[in-house]
């Protein structure tokens, strides 16, 4: 118990708070205003205990895996990006840290925030369609490209029909979202050497008829940048 | 601290109550949208070329046919950036378009991209926001709002040769300060802070810009204690404001504070006129901050009279790095002649107030971790100093003309005297290094 100020509440109390005021933001004008107060103070709270802040370090591991453990149960990370658009822009950014941190929990060799998310994939789709929404499209692509570090969840992404998305959001006139796009698309199609020439070699056709349009694009920057990872889908040896 | 709190930023909360559409509900109720155009009042303090509109970030959008170019104002990042001054056609209002010429190297490109990701998830009234970006051919255009005054290092090689009035100083350090500390506070290191990215708006509101060179210590959601990455691409331009920390590259690393050497030496350029040790060769300045030598501001109390006299007979004007700066200063015109001699002596004999030099001490002390932090520096007495300052930055700037309409410079010039008065403060501004 700190000595002064008010006792921290247990992660329980802090993840039913939470979810409870992006509950509330669907809820009409002056309700809302107030919901978005809570979400905000509440994100804080989280990504406090998680990241620290400049000055105070994170909390002890236990608190961590007991946060975690309660965001799983309530399927509080889905929630938070299906309502990423509802909340305000600062704490979007705690939303990506959030995420971010819990993703690369680990427990011995284990993930446990990736096997979540292996059983709960609307999660990945969900940020895959962040890129149709400028509001959204950047925090969702940092997100994206953390899970693309992990190779069932590159897989995941990379063997559904929502990759073929990308071929249009890396093209769209905005300089910002379409070059983010093209990180993670690029990304998706790079970390994981092996999984990847396998499912180039499964799905040739498709993939390189999708791709003959980013090379003929009117885009300057996507035929640079997609002319750029095609050598070097060619030409890495392995 | 209350005063640097950023959830209830006036920006903020205009691009939120407008991103989530429900415009016409937050209008019906008059309380709200009073306290709306007050916010959106307080943006027109910093960017006051822009008509009153809710819908600001909105209302750019990512067309080319929107923006009627007027006239170059300036030129970045070694020639590969121009900046014109534009008029925003919809709403008519003026805009600044940075056109980024893409034909870079695959480096060069990803600092580009870097800059505006990073600018655009950026809301502060003191960082120059970033309305939209456009690829347009094999050139990418970011429309930005006008700042009347540009850069402080145009306002240097404008007018003040010898360095602005210390109130002046006061005033651009702490907007300069509170838009650092909210980077700060997001994990951002900004590495390459000075003169020449600060921009000042009409209304005397400094804000700061060029997060080409800036770095996330954030890395995969965790905070990192210090990073390791050296900014090589733009270094041969940044590295007389970096600290030794960044320059020396060794396993101590670096963090927030050695944007604040970088402040500090800012502080430096914008008193004195020009930069610390920009007279040595690279190996020597890396030297003399690794040996812990301190620039200073050059004044009475720092310059005596008879080193001015050696300066004079340019004798030994190597062995004092902060006076033989000004051989090599900026502007060709006073170079190494008589004249200009004469009329440094005459400006060195101006004294700074102890709390100058006070702040730019603590800023560039040797210990990184000995720096006082923005949010701290916010509170410093020099900074405190121009809180119930009666006027404002415009008048400390006077002689200057600020940019202010782009209406006498269409495209076919005409002859008539309003447009020629306005092409003399043009020309006066002398913009041509808007480096962002």
């Amino acid at each position: 118990m700190p000595l002064f100020g008010k006792a921290q509440k247990t992660p329980a109390e802090v993840v039913k708070a939470l979810r409870d005021a992006i509950l509330a933001l669907d809820k009409g004008d002056k309700k809302a205003d107030k919901a978005s107060e809570e979400v905000a103070k509440q994100l804080k709270i989280v990504k406090e205990m998680l990241i620290g802040t400049g000055d105070s370090e994170p909390q002890m591991e236990q608190v961590v895996a007991q946060l975690a453990q309660e965001m799983y149960m309530s399927h509080l990370l889905l929630l938070l990006i299906q309502n990423l658009s509802k909340i305000d822009f600062e704490p979007k950014k705690d939303v990506v840290q959030i995420f971010n941190n819990t993703l690369r929990r680990q427990i011995g060799t284990r993930s446990p925030t990736v096997d979540y998310i292996c059983t709960h994939r609307e999660i990945l789709f969900t940020l895959v369609g962040g890129y149709e929404s400028q509001e959204i499209a950047l925090p969702c692509g940092h997100m994206l490209r953390e899970c693309a570090r992990f190779e069932p969840l590159a897989k995941i992404i990379l063997f559904s029909d929502e990759f073929y998305n990308y071929f249009k959001y890396v093209e769209v006139s905005t300089f910002d979202i379409a070059s983010d796009a093209f990180s993670t698309f690029k990304e998706l199609l790079t970390n994981h050497k092996i999984m990847c020439a396998e499912y180039l070699e499964l799905n040739y056709e498709n993939f390189f008829r999708a791709y003959q349009g980013l090379l003929d694009s009117e885009n300057y920057v996507t035929r640079r940048q997609s002319l750029k990872l095609l050598g070097e889908l060619l030409l890495d040896r392995q | 601290m209350s005063l640097l709190c950023y959830r209830c930023l006036p920006c903020f909360k205009t691009r939120v109550s407008v991103s989530s559409s429900k415009l016409d509900e937050t209008e019906s109720s008059m309380e709200s949208f009073v306290k709306l155009q007050k916010d959106a009042g307080t943006i027109l303090e910093a960017f006051p070329l822009l008509p009153l509109s809710v819908d600001r970030m909105n209302q750019y959008r990512a067309n080319v046919a929107d923006y009627e170019l007027k006239t170059v104002i300036g030129r970045g990042f070694s020639g590969a950036t121009t900046i014109s001054l534009a008029r925003h056609r919809p709403s008519k209002s003026l805009v600044a378009v940075r056109k980024t010429n893409l034909e870079l190297s695959a480096e060069d490109v990803l600092l580009v991209q870097n800059e505006i990701t990073v600018t655009r998830q950026l809301s502060h009234p003191n960082l120059l926001p970033y309305y939209c970006t456009i690829v347009i051919n094999r050139e990418v255009w970011t429309i930005a709002p006008v700042m009347a005054y540009g850069s402080v290092q145009d306002l240097i090689h404008a007018h003040f040769h010898n360095g602005l009035h210390e109130l002046a100083i006061s005033l651009i350090l702490r907007d300069v300060l509170k838009g650092l500390d909210y980077l700060h506070h997001l994990g951002y290191v900004h590495r390459s802070i000075k003169a020449s990215h600060i921009l000042i708006s009409l209304n005397g509101k400094a804000c700061l810009t060029g997060l080409r060179s800036s770095i996330s210590m954030i890395r995969h959601g965790v905070r990192l204690k210090r990073i390791h990455d050296f900014p090589r691409s733009q270094i041969e331009t940044n590295m007389y404001w970096l600290s030794s920390q960044i320059l020396s590259q060794n396993l101590e690393g670096y963090g927030p504070k050695s944007d604040m050497y970088s402040l500090g030496i800012t502080a430096c350029e914008m008193g004195n006129g020009c930069v610390p040790f920009q007279d040595m060769a690279p190996s020597q300045m890396l030297l003399e901050k690794s040996n812990g030598t301190m620039p200073r501001l050059l004044d009475s109390t720092t310059v005596d009279a008879s080193m001015l006299q050696d300066k004079e007979q340019a004798v030994e004007a190597d062995s004092i790095p902060n006076l033989a700066e000004n051989d090599a200063g900026p502007s060709g015109a006073d170079k190494g002649s008589f004249d200009s001699l004469s009329s440094d002596q005459a400006a060195y004999k101006r004294t700074f107030s102890c709390m100058f030099h006070q702040f730019v001490e603590a800023c560039l002390h040797r210990n990184p971790s000995l720096r006082p932090t923005a949010a701290q520096l916010f509170h410093h007495a020099f900074i405190k100093q121009v809180r119930k300052l009666p006027v404002g930055l415009p008048v400390l700037l006077s002689p200057v003309k600020p940019l202010k309409d782009a209406d006498p410079f269409p495209n076919d010039m005409s002859g008539e005297p309003e447009v020629d008065a306005v092409t003399e403060t043009m020309e006066n501004l002398e913009i041509e290094t808007w480096d962002f």
